[in-house]
């Protein structure tokens, strides 16, 4: 491990990465983060590319592609056959759910932590089937055990026979929780429904050994905790349905066979895609999983507890099961001075919005069950100075009504 | 200053960047950057990565809305009409998919329907149990006209055809079709219009207001010098209530423009240039310019190609004929079979063994040469293609058959 002996924190900060000076970032969840050495080498790549088009796109790409599935395929314990390349989970979601062969009275069952954009992707899928309803199985703080989450996917299924898709967040997006996706699994397919996970938080979080996990299609993105640049998320489709599961655009390689149809998706930019191998080695240069999380999961919890003493709240009630080393929520208090905080929607995004712009602070603003929780991501580059800042700026704007 | 630099050798040298000890001849398959552009591109990508949130909550948001005004005011477009899109592929795919369909319906295009987009017909059709109808275009075409009767006389004997998705400039075969009355002749019959432009923004003068199909779509990085990955996709006004994109994200159901504008966390930096590519285009001279240099390059090409080959340019009326391309009907080659996989395998001989870029096609069991001309090309670059050319085996040459060249198909 060449780099292990640098710190992280300020140190890897300056070393790795190149971040616009006098801003926190506190985001890291939401776009993740590419290292400098990465960036440089995108732009050469670009060069190459510019430099000699037509070599690049009818020979070299074949190789950078194949590489690159390899590479993302090994990292996930997947079968690379089974694994393609997308832009973004939300286009991995959009294509499971748009090629199913929808027929009328057929639902989807998801949750009420499911992500925004992929909500909005399962009411156009059930266009067709039920007019736009799709369930949502409701989740609820406080969660005490994970199997009651188990329980009640189970019960959700069971009252909905008519239900055709489970589609489960590995993690869940406004709240940070590790969902018990083994359990739901065996318990979906006990009932013959298909589960498409939304895994776009997972790699780089926790391990995956997709095989192994063997849903029906698993959706993650390389964008957010693998360092790659934007636009590079992958999709799993188990063998049994790649006969069915074309891709969003039907292009040149129309009917040529799974990993073909992806592959070609009119002429556009991949580069992204061809720099996971760097991205991972990156990841395994910094001490891979085990160092990266140890690091960022003490870091948040500390700088969680301190956020949330200091402003006399508390952290969102889960098992420790379900926690993820880098994201975590906590509870903001009612904003008595400012109708601009309320605990809704518009609150939230009104808060985000004026803490990234008024005091140059990066953070994640969700209003759930009624009160407002500030999402908080921490990564190599982050230390405890970052959130006190924070801190400092959440006592002004709730508990001194500034 | 841009203006100044000379076309040829010099502007490939300071604004191309390309591969020395390489000569590229198929400008129409992947476009070309110039450093200028590759540099704002470089210039974004850093303003992105260094502050992320800011990048993706604010200033893309902002940069997308001046691409687009941009790119609707060279394209004579209302700015609410036209959204990005990745490709041509992905409009016309956009377009299909989201059409409400009813079973039984029929879709029309041609024999020289560029592959993807008959994949995409072809599927649809499918799906909806109707049909996807071709009508055949052979050479020589004597007058535009006789395409315009083609397609009507289909549309009056198939009256479940609901749209005719019809190429600007079609590929590899390089026509430029009569679309202004093509469209009309279906609006007349109250069939929808979708029109492939992949080739024809910034080869042709496009103005779509007055153009007026019902969709209309087309890459900026094959003849407009963007970085891969940016085109546009333009519905008439009528339309847009049920035109939703491929990707459902976060703005379902809010509008045409903010349903497109944001499809999931991805890279558009592709379309952000394009106020810069705009400025570069017209600063070398633009369209005009542009294509004059081209004609006479592609002039003294083909005479080279008939002098040394005996290979003629396909008969077509003036009007179809495409500014910065020709196709050239070419002798038989010993040792590759005309088909796809042969030509393929002709192109990437070509171009390992002689660095030459061109593109060669089997059409209707034929094999032409689509010429591309562009700013950064000079003679001695065709001069090279037909050296390269000259070395492979002819069965049989004009000179000494003059008879079997008649261009048949």
């Amino acid at each position: 491990m060449a780099k292990a002996g640098v710190e992280f924190g300020a140190e890897v900060k300056k070393k790795y990465f190149h971040f616009k000076e006098a801003f926190t970032f506190l985001n890291h969840a939401s776009y993740g983060a590419v290292p400098t050495h990465i960036r440089e080498k995108q732009k050469q790549l670009l060069d190459v590319v510019n430099d000699n088009p037509d070599v690049f796109y009818r020979q070299a790409w074949k190789p950078f592609m194949s590489t690159a599935i390899q590479a993302a395929a090994e990292f996930l314990g997947a079968d690379p056959n089974n694994v393609v390349l997308v832009q973004n989970a939300t286009t991995g979601i959009n294509t499971v759910l748009k090629a199913f062969p929808w027929k009328k009275g057929d639902e989807i069952l998801a949750t009420t932590h499911t992500y925004c954009s992929i909500q909005n992707t399962c009411r156009k899928a059930a266009q067709i089937s039920t007019g736009g309803h799709f369930h949502q199985l409701e989740i609820n703080f406080p969660i005490k055990d994970e199997e009651e989450i188990v329980r009640d996917m189970a019960s959700a299924i069971d009252e909905h026979p008519s239900v055709r898709i489970v589609l489960l967040d590995h993690i869940t997006s406004p709240t940070a929780l590790l969902m018990p996706l083994k359990r739901m699994i065996e318990e979906c397919r006990k009932r013959g429904v298909l589960v498409l996970i939304d895994g776009a938080h997972a790699p780089g979080q926790i391990e995956i050994n997709l095989e192994e996990l063997c849903p029906d299609f698993y959706v993650g993105n390389f964008h957010k905790w693998v360092y790659t640049p934007r636009g590079c998320a992958f999709l799993w489709v188990h063998k049994d349905h790649q006969n069915w599961c074309t891709p969003l655009v039907t292009s040149y390689m129309y009917d040529k066979g799974f990993q073909l149809e992806y592959g070609q998706q009119g002429t556009r930019d991949d580069t992204p895609y061809f720099l996971i191998p760097d991205a991972i080695q990156f990841y395994k240069d910094m001490g891979g999983r085990e160092r990266i999380t140890k690091y960022t999961k003490e870091l948040l919890d500390s700088a969680c507890k301190m956020i949330a003493e200091r402003l006399q709240t508390r952290l969102a009630e889960i098992p420790k099961s379900m926690e993820v080393p880098g994201m975590k929520i906590v509870l903001l208090p009612d904003c008595t001075y400012n109708e601009r905080y309320s605990n809704t929607w518009e609150g939230s995004q009104n808060l985000q919005f004026d803490i990234m712009n008024k005091h140059r602070i990066h953070v994640t603003v969700n209003s759930i069950q009624g009160r407002l929780y500030m999402r908080l991501a921490a990564n190599i580059y982050n230390e405890m100075a970052d959130y006190e800042k924070l801190a400092d700026l959440l006592v002004k704007l709730f508990k001194e009504g500034e | 200053s841009m203006t100044e630099i000379e076309f040829g050798r010099s502007i490939r040298r300071t604004c191309f960047g390309f591969k020395e000890g390489y000569f590229f001849l198929n400008h129409g398959s992947y476009g070309a950057v110039p450093v200028p552009v590759r540099e704002r591109q470089k210039e974004l990508l850093d303003l992105m990565n260094e502050n992320p949130d800011r990048f993706y909550k604010i200033v893309e948001g902002r940069l997308y809305d001046e691409a687009r005004r941009a790119a609707s005011a060279f394209l004579g477009a209302k700015a609410e009409n036209l959204v990005f899109v990745p490709n041509a592929t992905t409009g016309v795919n956009t377009v299909l998919r989201s059409l409400p369909w009813d079973d039984g319906d029929e879709i029309l295009g041609t024999n020289f329907t560029f592959t993807s987009n008959v994949n995409a017909c072809r599927s649809v059709a499918d799906s909806i149990n109707g049909k996807f109808h071709q009508f055949q275009i052979r050479f020589p075409i004597k007058d535009s006209s006789e395409i315009v009767k083609s397609m009507t006389s289909y549309l009056d004997n198939f009256q479940k055809i609901r749209l005719v998705v019809l190429d600007h400039i079609s590929s590899p075969t390089t026509l430029v079709f009569p679309v202004k009355e093509m469209i009309a002749e279906c609006r007349k019959r109250h069939v929808l219009t979708l029109v492939d432009g992949a080739h024809a923004i910034g080869q042709v003068e496009v103005n779509l207001e007055d153009l007026r199909p019902d969709f209309y779509t087309g890459n900026f990085h094959k003849w407009l010098y963007t970085p891969r990955g940016c085109a546009i996709l333009w519905v008439a006004e009528e339309q847009q209530k049920w035109c939703a994109p491929l990707l459902i994200s976060l703005q379902y159901k809010k509008g045409y423009q903010k349903e497109f504008k944001i499809q999931g966390t991805r890279d558009n930096i592709p379309y952000l240039v394009v106020p810069e590519v705009l400025k570069f285009f017209e600063d070398i001279g633009g369209l005009e310019k542009i294509h004059c240099y081209a004609d006479t390059l592609l002039d003294s090409a083909c005479q080279m190609l008939w002098n040394r080959l005996g290979a003629r340019p396909v008969e077509v009326p003036e009007s179809m004929k495409a500014p910065n391309m020709r196709l050239i009907h070419l002798p038989r080659f010993k040792g590759y079979t005309i088909n796809f996989e042969g030509a393929r395998k002709l192109n990437l001989d070509i171009m390992e063994k002689h660095k030459v870029v061109c593109l060669i096609c089997a059409v209707q069991g034929q094999f032409f040469l689509r010429l591309s001309a562009n700013v950064y090309n000079e003679l001695s670059d065709f001069v090279k293609l037909v050296d390269a050319l000259s070395q492979f085996n002819w069965e049989d040459s004009i000179h000494t058959n003059p008879v079997s060249h008649k261009c048949k198909l």
